[in-house]
């Protein structure tokens, strides 16, 4: 027995209710659900509100959210860090050793320069990476904040960005004396920051196919 | 100790075993296919199911795609390049284990 629409619209009002904020979880728990009453309903033979109730008994909502936001914070780092390891090997690696050449010859050629580009080299990839929230949040087609996958990537991703680029900013004294240690850091925080952007370009891909199919 | 415990120990197994074997599934389908295949002796809870579906997913064991399916968006789990390698590998984990643990059950202990 499938359900009809408006019992399908009851179930999705209800779980509107319980305080379940990101739709991808929402659709996999109405799914999950509606799938129980509908056996319940065929092999039981009971009513759609006594189904419905069963189901919901049966499964704790608020604790598939957790598991689900724990879940994907998890995913993140370990995305960031294999998109970070991709970059030693392959073509791939032509633009790390580019990167870190690049930023060898800024401290090689002169001091005061560097000093007048270090902080707009630290906010840059920070301002690029409020593209990935800026313009999906202005485009609200897309409800990006309301997708756990979405919302935990920027999470992941822009906090230690935020955290690493405050660190060297604070430290600048100390890391433009020591011109080989400023390289390799700056290099790891340019190499994060591209990692993030390439997943968070991914990521809004996925959303985009997500929202073109409903 | 109750069998879902038993049971909570290999459900990742279980999970990349069962999508090896069938292209794709959601999550309720992985439940009743489960019930069906042990004639309802395992019954796996959404408790269960659920944080072990999403830990492969960010693992990068399974990957997802959505359809429409009975007027709502239904989640399909498949499982990625990797998650066909780790398949393998978990298989013949669990099955050293239960030859392990059969040999422990078998033996009679004797004192002295």
């Amino acid at each position: 027995m499938k359900l009809a629409h408006y019992q399908i619209d009851q179930l999705k009002e209800y779980i509107s209710t319980q305080s379940i904020w990101y739709e991808d979880v929402r659709e996999e728990i109405l799914d999950h659900v509606a799938s129980i009453v509908e056996e319940k309903m065929t092999e039981e033979d009971v009513s759609f509100v006594n189904a419905s109730a069963e189901a919901f008994n049966e499964l704790d909502i608020h604790k598939f959210q957790r598991a689900k936001l724990l879940a994907e914070h998890k995913a993140v780092l370990k995305e960031v860090l294999r998109e970070m390891k991709s970059f030693l090997s392959g073509t791939r690696l032509i633009y790390l050793a580019t990167l870190v050449s690049f930023i060898g010859f800024i401290f090689s050629i002169n001091a005061d320069l560097t000093q007048e580009i270090w902080p707009f080299a630290m906010m840059g990839p920070i301002l690029l990476m409020v593209y990935f929230i800026a313009i999906p949040t202005y485009l609200r087609k897309y409800r990006v904040l309301y997708l756990s996958y979405y919302f935990s990537r920027i999470n992941g991703i822009y906090l230690p960005t935020m955290f690493f680029s405050s660190l060297i900013t604070w430290a600048d004294d100390w890391l433009l004396s020591r011109p080989l240690w400023c390289i390799a850091i700056t290099s790891f925080y340019f190499l994060y920051v591209a990692s993030g952007l390439l997943i968070m370009n991914r990521t809004l891909k996925k959303v985009k196919v997500r929202a073109a199919q409903y | 100790m109750s069998s879902s415990k038993l049971i909570k120990g290999s459900l990742a197994t279980i999970i990349l075993k069962l999508l090896e074997d069938q292209e794709k599934m959601y999550g309720y389908e992985i439940t009743q296919k489960v019930k069906a295949i042990t004639a309802g002796q395992f019954k796996i809870t959404e408790g269960a199911l659920y944080p072990t579906l999403h830990k492969l997913e960010s693992e990068g064991f399974l990957t997802t795609e959505t359809q429409m399916a009975d007027g709502r968006v239904r989640k399909y789990y498949s499982l990625t390049k990797e998650g066909n390698e780790e398949v393998k590998h978990k298989v013949s984990e669990l099955e050293d284990f239960i030859e392990n643990l059969q040999k422990l059950l078998k033996t009679k202990l004797t004192i002295g």
